[in-house]
This record gives structure tokens, C-alpha cells and sequence, in this order.
């Protein structure tokens, strides 16, 4: 009704006014919006270039001088060479088993039939709406049990485990829309289930297999919760556990711990530089429906 | 080259649920071309995947040369299939499409190399070599399933309707083509399809099923002119035979009142005749059918002539500028040696004396 | 006249016939294809699971067996004031984040929908504080929400508004919503991203047919759009809700739960009892976890169907 009557008083104006009004304050919303979201991450980019002394005189000053410099220190000084060799490590582990491990109940949930086929996948996608919670103590008590607490291979294992169901799922629902036929011809030209797995379903599958291996490299980057419970050495440490030890240490150095997020964020804005439509298409696979 | 041998094969997909395959029995020999025809859902695919090796048997026997197969995965059964999607491995250049199967069987590269251009040649793919699927035209995509097939020199060569996502021209030559090399290579073939026109110009022999079983084997002639039953005689021939209730009396079939032919059995059954075998005649005496023409379907080289009998309508192939005239009625001669009865409860043939008419 | 040669079909066929083989399901592919994945399933998610709730009716305390304790957890934890003072926060959490989060991105959705120029970037650029851990975007937001040279206190004093300059996280009525700014943050742009994409995919005849119905826009957007995108929408709630009732890290990297508990989540209580607190036992922590876990599915399963039932009523 508002509406309505908000439309008839306008109509006797000018329109073009209405309409750059309008077409103004949708770009000032977007404007707003734009730097409400990338300004942080523009922030902590100046700073991580700059020393903590430039920034207590002006925190939002121009990085100038470009301390670079400050990178090589951080990496060779403060342990974020380990830290980051480690994070690699583990994630690049976790992410290679996964795709494996990942693809290959994908491919069986996709092409075959078998008894209690559904409970499995229920047991399976039933553990994505689990908070951590409840797994992480009765995880930690295992990790001790089966000799993997405070090591990295236990980590790895565990990251497989976490990120297993969402890779299960995009890739199932990708190999799923595979036809049949091309494993029968597969088949019939003589080759075994496993080969025709390596062969056929995961080149074929190559778009989501891509998308989960960014997917996967990403949130296992950033992860943090189970890593501080697992891991108590500090040569052992990932990334994030390494940027927050840095933090408790070193408080008042805040030009330092600048450098150190941006060593944490660096790869993933690679990534997304790179492979941002695929990453978003993964991110969201889940939600869309 | 092989002889294969289905026995008493049956398949269940859900176990308790009807069959898709029920006691399904023949012999393709060595060298022959057999087509199995159905209407769709018949269970041909089935029939022929389990010859394949891609679905269990349910019960059954299954023999390549005298070899039992039931157990034997399809990697190790040495036979080609051609799809109907014709199943090419969208990520793989043509030249890789047609080696897979042989570079699982050989290492020497050279060898595969060397046969895959020998095969491509044969059926004028040379120049598509290096393409991937995406980039072929739906016949050219079709060649390269049947090269696949062909490269590999099995056994046995299945087809799964590969002709049925051509267009109608290239299907023609395809089927010329597809005949040829049946000939050149002298292979045994089974062939699945649910265009009878196929059936009838490429098989040695037809194999017709209904609902999962084998309702008659024979050469496309004898199947054509010998249905051993009524869902035969309906589903082959285009249109197909003419079929009216009639009643036997222990010594004649009496149609419309008329006696149409002896015949020794007696109670409900099915006069059948083919619209080529009936003519329109003068003589209402000697006709055995009479009716009122419904249509005329002018076809160029023929005339449909649709007669309606009150209960039932008759189809009648005519000459190209028939005689008849809508709305008028019309006598139907047929001829003696090609009238065909069935048992109207069961639908089996029933034997006619050599000697039939009145 | 075919049925007599299959009769006489060869003998060696006539052998007895082997035990069936699913051919087009093959056992032993199936196993081998399944059994890494349900290993691993096994030891590190069904295992721990099992042990959790093993735990919370024992008291489990380091070289001692573990004592059956009955429900003697589940008592105490009823009368937990900071328990029941972290479940209120969570749920606060929970419940407010989606609901900022969805309704901001629908209006970004919008502007894009919109045909904005420079959406492609502005969709990619919105969408990256998603892609920072929870420990980065933590000391980011710690930096913009210091009192002294944070930039949201250096905005409120230039736009003239130094009265209401805070020390966000350090007062007990300020830090929980400021927490939750900061996952709205991070997540509008992600479910921006979800929307828009829901909204492209709507069938095209189904707008033009509301053009000539004559609608304005914000009809098409109410009665038209999103109803259609009300599946997507019901998801993004869903999934920020167990997002929230996760959140461990950005407290953590905060607050750790201050002051005054204002922030305590049940994830960090749960951390805190288990590895913190000098209490060395497993039990209780594992008993709010169960609990926990029986509240979020309670939570979830209530979403969904108050989602169902409003689409029953509609349609
Ligand atoms: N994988 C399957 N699972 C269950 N039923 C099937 C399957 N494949 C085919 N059928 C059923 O078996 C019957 C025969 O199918 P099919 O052999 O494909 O027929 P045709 O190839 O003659 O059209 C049909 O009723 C079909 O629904
Ligand atoms: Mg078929």
C-alpha cells in the first residue's frame, strides 16, 4: 500500500532523478559494503609491510617504506618456516588421501548396488551436522591409545576423517551423472574395477575432483581446533597454532604478527586468485540446492 | 570366432520381482548374425549384457565355444560391445578411444599403434584420429564405437541398438555398412534392436522376444511368413498381419459367417492374413472378407486401403491408384496358401492342411 | 524348429553351473573401493563418538580405569550456571548470525541481480573473508575492535561520534554481539554467493511472467523470488546455525569465554574443562558434549521442520 502511493507522489517528479537516486544510493550500498568487506584484509596487508614502530605512530599509514624484509625475518626467526613447511605437509598429505580415499567410496556409492548401501551413506553424511565437540574427546583419548597423539601423520588421518563426508559428497553426486555405459565399455574392452576407477571415473571426473582438492586444501589450511588439541610440540605446529603462539609471545609487536597472518593468508589468496570460480562452486556445493 | 550358447536363461533383477529374462534359450553358431527384435522393455538389452558379462545370470547356462561362461567377468569373456550412447571415453582422443581395449591386452605399442591406423583406415576415420568425442558428428562418433569394437578382433560382437541415434539416411548406409563387415570378417554377431527393418535386412536369423521370452527363431523369411504365434504375427511387417476372431467347427473356420479354410481344430480362433495377401475382387461369392472402405493412405508406391468390418478393420496394401472408393463396399479375396490361424485363448499357430481352401 | 539344437547344446556347458556372480556389482570391488573410507570412518569419527559418550557416564581421570559414575554428570551439569550461561550464548549465536547473515545477503544478492556493473568482481571480492581461518580473521578483528587505534573507534571519532567509542571485547554487553558482527562478516559473502547463484538459476519465464503481471519490484522479490529461493535459504539458515553452534577458534583467539563469560561458547567450555582446567577428567567435558550434540540435532531437526510446515501452509 506504501508502496503504491510512494510510487504516484513520485511520478509527478522528474524520473530521471528518482532513478539516479536510486541507481546512487544502490552504489553507495555497494560501496560501503565493498569496503566493509575487503578493507580489513587491504589493512593488514599495509601493516605487514611496515615496522610496529611506523604503525603506533600512524596505524593507517601508506606501507612506505616496503619492508619486505620483514617476511625473511618472520620466516627464518620466529619458526614460521616450520610452521608453514608443516601446514604444507599436512594438508598435502590429507588432501592427496582424501581425493583417493574420497573418490573411491564416491565411485562405489555412484556405481554400485549393495546391501545396506543406504545406512552406510547415512552413517557417513549424518556426521556433517556433528559439532566437533563431540568427537574431539573421545578423539584425543584414541590418538593417545593408538600412539598418534602430538604427530603429524595422526593430524593427517584425522583431517581425512573430517573432511571425508563433504568430498564423498560432491564427488558422488559428480560421478553419479557419469552414463553407465562408459564403465561397461570399460568393461567389456578388459579392464578391472580398479583400473577402470583410475581411468575412467576419476579423469572423467576431473572438474570436481579439482574442486574438492582446492575445497579441502583450503579449509584444512585455516583449521585450527583439532590441531590445538592434538598437537603439543612446537616444531610440529600448523600455521594457525603457530601465528596465535606468535600472538601470546610477542603482544605489543604488531607489525610482526601482520607478517605472520599474511603468511597465512598469502596461499589461500593464490588459490582464489587463481581458481576462484571453482573454489566458490566447491564452498557452496553443500548449500545450493 | 565362436559359437554362443544361452540355456534356459532367466534374470531377476529384484529378487521375487517378475523376470526381465525368462527361459530364454538359443544358439547364435559360428560366423552367424543373430538379431534378437522386440518392442521396448522386452529384455533384449538384458539378454544380450548377460552374454556380455556386465549382469548376472540368474539361472541359467551360458556358453562361448562350449566354454562355460555364468562366472566369467566381461574383461575375460573376449567379446566387443557397440552402445547405444556408444560409450566413448569423452576424455581420450579417438586414436586412445580405439587402443584402450588393445593396450590392456598388448604391450607393444608399436602393434596397437599399427592396427588402431589399419582399423581407422578401414572405416575412413584416419583423418579424426587425434580428436576427442566432443568434437565428432553423431555418425562419426558411431564409427568410432563400431572401430572399437572391430579393432579388437573378439570373439563375439554385441550391438546394443547402435544404430538408433543416427538419422535416417546414415542409418541406411550404416546398415549396408554394418552387413559388409559382418561378411568380411565373418564374425558371430548378436545384434539387439527394435526396428524390424533391421532386423529383416541384416539378420541370418531373428530372434523375437515378448515379455522376457523367446516367442520364435528363424530366418527374417520364415519369421515373416511363419509367425508361430499371434504377438508374431502382429508385431512383424508394417502395416502388420491382419488378425479377425474367428471360430473353427473341428472342419472349417467360419469368418463373418463364411467358410475361410479347413482346419481340424475347433472353438475361438484368430484368422490372420497380410495386407499384401488380401485383393479387392467383383465377385462378393469368392470374397473373405467384405466390408466398407474407411480411408485410403496413398504412400506413392502403394495404397493403404482401410476396410471396416463393423467389428474390426482390415488393412489392405493396393496398387498405387486403387479401385476402391471411400464409403463404398468392397470384397476381399485372399489368398488360399497365406491365410494363417491362431488359437484365440493361447495365440499359437495352428497347423493348416497343405490342401486349405473352399 | 530352434528349440531342438538348443537341446543339444554342447555337453561341457551342461557342467553344473558355479555359484552366481554379480557381475554388475562385483563384492569384492565393492569392498575394496569402501573399506578405506569406513576405516577411517571407524577410528577417527565413529570410534571417538562412541568413546565421547562412553565417557560421559564414567569419571575418566589419567592412569586410573575408568569409573562408572551412572548419571552423575548429567545431574551436575543441570545446575552448571556457566554451562547453561554458555548455551545461552551459543544460541544467541546461532540464532542471530543466520538471520543477519541471510538477510544482508539477499540484499547484496539483490544489487547484483540487479545487473550492477563490476558484479563479477564485487561477487568475488565480497567472498573472500570466508577463505581466512578463524585465527587470522580473530587477530584482524581484535586490531579493528582495540580501543585505542581500532578503526571502528577511529571511525565513530571522525564521523563525530567518539561518545560511543568502546573497548568492544573487553565489556561484558558489548563482546558477544561484536563476536557476532565479526562472523557476519566473514560469512554474508558466502551466502551472497549461494543466493545469487539460486536466484540466476530461476527459471526465466517465471520473472517475465510476473513483468506482465505487472508487478513492481519488490513484489517480484516477495512473492516471486523468494518463495522460489526458499530451499536455498532454509539450507544457508541450516547451515550457519551448526556453523555457529560449532564456533571454537574466533572465541578462543579473542576472548577465551571473557569477560565474564560473556563469550564463553559450550565449544570452549568443553575445551576448557577437558584441557585446561586442571581437572584431569574426560567425563564431564564428554557429557556436555552429548548433550550438546543432542541439542544441535534437536535444533536442526526443529529448523527443518518449521521450514516444512510453513511450505505446507503456502502451497
Ligand atoms: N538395472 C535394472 N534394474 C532393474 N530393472 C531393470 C534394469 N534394467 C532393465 N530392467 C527391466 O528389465 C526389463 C527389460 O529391460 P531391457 O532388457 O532393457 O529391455 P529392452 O532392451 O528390450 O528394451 C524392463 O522391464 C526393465 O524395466
Ligand atoms: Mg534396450
Amino acid at each position: 500500500m506504501a508502496f503504491a502511493s510512494d510510487r504516484t507522489a513520485v511520478a509527478s517528479r522528474p524520473r530521471i532523478s528518482t532513478a539516479a537516486l536510486r541507481s546512487a544510493a544502490l552504489i553507495l550500498f555497494i560501496a560501503l559494503y565493498t569496503a566493509f568487506a575487503a578493507g580489513p584484509f587491504v589493512w593488514v596487508a599495509s601493516m605487514s609491510l611496515r615496522t610496529t614502530t611506523e604503525i603506533n605512530a600512524d596505524h593507517y599509514a601508506f606501507p612506505w617504506p616496503m619492508h619486505f624484509e620483514k617476511f625473511a625475518v618472520a620466516w627464518t626467526e620466529s619458526n614460521y618456516d616450520t610452521y608453514f613447511f608443516n601446514s604444507a605437509a599436512v594438508v598435502l598429505a590429507a588432501v592427496a588421501i582424501l581425493t583417493v580415499v574420497g573418490g573411491m567410496a564416491a565411485h562405489c556409492f555412484a556405481r554400485y548396488r549393495f546391501p545396506l548401501k543406504g545406512v552406510v551413506y547415512f552413517l557417513i553424511f549424518s556426521t556433517i551436522i556433528f559439532p566437533p565437540q563431540v568427537t574431539v574427546i573421545g578423539l584425543f583419548q584414541l590418538m593417545v591409545d593408538y600412539g598418534l597423539y602430538n604427530s603429524r601423520i595422526g593430524l593427517v588421518l584425522v583431517y581425512v576423517a573430517i573432511q571425508l563426508p563433504i568430498t564423498i559428497y560432491i564427488l558422488e553426486a559428480f560421478f553419479a551423472r557419469i552414463p553407465g555405459d562408459l564403465f561397461d565399455a570399460a568393461r567389456i574392452d578388459g579392464y578391472s574395477e580398479w583400473a577402470i576407477f583410475w581411468k575412467i571415473s576419476l579423469p572423467v571426473a576431473l572438474p570436481a575432483i579439482s574442486t574438492t582438492i582446492i575445497l579441502n586444501t583450503i579449509l584444512l589450511w585455516n583449521e585450527f581446533l583439532y590441531a590445538v588439541v592434538l598437537i603439543t610440540d612446537d616444531d610440529k605446529r600448523t600455521l594457525p597454532l603457530g601465528v596465535l603462539r606468535f600472538m601470546g609471545d610477542q603482544l605489543e609487536d604488531v607489525g610482526m604478527i601482520a607478517t605472520g597472518l599474511m603468511i597465512a593468508i598469502v596461499p589461500v589468496v593464490l588459490i582464489y586468485v587463481f581458481f576462484s570460480e571453482r573454489l566458490i562452486q566447491g564452498m557452496t556445493a553443500g548449500a545450493v540446492k | 570366432m565362436a559359437v554362443v550358447t544361452l540355456q534356459n536363461i532367466v534374470k531377476h533383477y529384484e529378487s521375487g520381482g517378475a523376470p526381465a529374462v525368462d527361459d530364454v534359450s538359443f544358439t547364435v553358431e559360428d560366423g552367424e548374425f543373430m538379431v534378437l527384435l522386440g518392442p521396448s522393455g522386452c529384455g533384449k538389452s538384458t539378454t544380450l549384457r548377460m552374454v556380455a558379462g556386465l549382469e548376472s545370470i540368474t539361472s541359467g547356462r551360458l556358453a562361448i565355444d562350449h566354454q562355460l561362461m555364468n562366472a566369467v567377468p566381461a574383461k575375460n569373456r573376449d567379446i566387443a560391445m557397440v552402445f547405444q550412447s556408444y560409450a566413448l571415453y569423452p576424455h581420450m582422443s579417438v586414436r586412445d578411444n580405439l587402443g584402450f581395449g588393445l593396450k590392456r591386452r598388448h604391450t607393444n605399442r608399436r602393434l596397437v599403434r599399427q592396427r588402431v591406423e589399419e582399423v581407422a583406415a578401414s572405416i575412413g576415420l584416419t583423418a579424426y584420429l587425434d580428436r576427442k568425442p566432443h568434437a565428432l558428428s553423431g555418425g562419426q562418433r558411431q564409427r568410432v564405437a563400431l572401430g572399437r569394437a572391430i579393432v579388437r578382433d573378439p570373439k563375439v560382437f554385441l550391438f546394443d541398438e547402435p544404430l538408433s541415434n543416427l538419422d535416417a539416411a546414415l542409418r541406411v548406409s550404416t546398415r549396408a555398412e554394418l552387413v559388409r563387415l559382418h561378411r568380411e570378417l565373418s564374425a558371430t554377431m548378436i545384434y539387439v534392436t527394435h526396428d524390424q527393418v533391421e532386423a529383416m535386412t541384416m539378420g541370418d536369423r531373428v530372434c523375437i522376444m515378448e515379455h522376457g521370452r523367446v516367442a520364435q527363431i528363424g530366418t527374417p523369411m520364415e519369421v515373416y511368413l511363419n509367425p508361430a504365434n499371434a504377438f508374431v504375427a502382429a508385431f512383424l511387417g508394417n502395416p502388420p498381419m491382419n488378425l479377425m476372431p474367428a471360430t473353427a467347427d473341428g472342419g472349417a473356420v467360419l469368418l463373418g459367417g463364411r467358410r475361410v479354410a479347413a482346419v481340424a481344430a475347433e472353438g475361438d480362433v484368430l484368422f490372420g492374413i497380410r495386407p499384401e495377401d488380401l485383393t479387392p475382387t467383383d465377385d462378393a461369392r469368392a470374397a473373405v472378407i467384405s466390408g466398407r472402405v474407411a480411408s485410403l493412405e496413398p504412400l506413392g508406391a502403394e495404397t493403404l486401403i482401410h476396410v471396416d468390418r463393423g467389428d474390426s478393420t482390415v488393412i489392405v496394401r493396393g496398387p498405387r491408384v486403387p479401385s476402391a472408393r471411400l464409403d463404398e463396399p468392397i470384397h476381399l479375396r485372399a489368398d488360399p496358401g497365406m491365410i494363417r490361424l491362431f488359437d484365440a485363448a493361447t495365440g499359437e499357430a495352428i497347423r493348416l492342411p497343405e490342401e486349405a481352401m473352399t | 524348429m530352434a528349440i531342438p539344437r538348443d537341446m543339444n547344446a554342447p555337453a561341457t556347458a551342461l557342467t553344473d553351473v558355479p555359484p552366481a556372480r554379480d557381475h554388475a556389482n562385483p563384492r569384492s570391488a565393492i569392498a575394496a573401493f569402501l573399506t578405506p573410507a569406513l576405516l577411517i570412518y571407524a577410528a577417527f569419527t565413529a570410534l571417538p563418538v562412541a568413546r565421547t559418550f562412553f565417557n560421559s557416564v564414567h569419571l575418566v581421570v589419567p592412569n586410573r580405569p575408568d569409573e562408572w559414575v551412572g548419571f552423575t554428570h548429567y545431574a551436575e551439569l543441570w545446575t552448571d550456571k556457566i554451562f547453561w550461561k554458555a548455551v545461552h550464548n551459543t544460541l544467541t549465536w546461532a540464532v542471530a548470525a543466520p538471520i543477519l547473515e541471510v538477510t544482508i545477503a539477499t540484499l547484496l544478492a539483490l544489487c547484483l541481480y540487479a545487473k550492477v556493473p563490476f558484479a563479477r568482481f564485487l561477487r568475488v571480492a565480497w567472498f573472500t573473508p570466508v577463505l581466512m581461518s578463524y585465527v587470522v580473521v580473530g587477530i584482524l578483528w581484535m586490531w579493528i575492535l582495540n580501543y585505542d587505534w581500532g578503526a571502528l573507534n577511529e571511525i565513530l571519532r571522525g564521523i563525530g561520534l567518539g561518545g560511543l567509542a568502546q573497548p568492544w571485547l573487553g565489556h561484558p554487553a558489548t563482546a558477544l554481539p561484536s563476536l557476532i558482527g565479526v562472523t557476519t562478516w566473514m560469512w554474508t559473502g558466502f551466502n551472497m554467493v549461494v543466493i545469487l547463484a539460486a536466484m540466476s538459476s530461476l527459471p526465466s519465464e517465471v520473472l517475465e511472467a510476473a513483468e506482465l503481471d505487472n508487478c513492481g519490484w519488490f513484489a517480484k522479490l516477495w512473492f516471486v523470488i523468494l518463495p522460489l529461493i526458499r530451499p536455498t535459504l532454509l539450507n544457508l539458515v541450516i547451515l550457519s546455525f551448526i556453523g555457529k553452534m560449532k564456533i571454537f577458534d574466533l572465541v578462543w583467539v579473542t576472548t577465551r569465554g571473557n569477560p565474564l563469560w560473556s563469550t564463553e561458547t559450550v565449544s570452549t567450555y568443553v575445551y576448557k574443562r577437558a584441557f585446561q582446567w586442571s581437572e584431569f577428567d574426560l567425563g564431564y567435558p564428554s557429557t556436555i558434549a552429548v548433550v550438546w550434540f543432542v541439542i544441535v540435532l534437536a535444533g536442526v531437526l526443529l529448523l527443518t521442520a518449521i521450514f516444512r510446515q510453513r511450505d505446507r501452509i503456502e502451497y
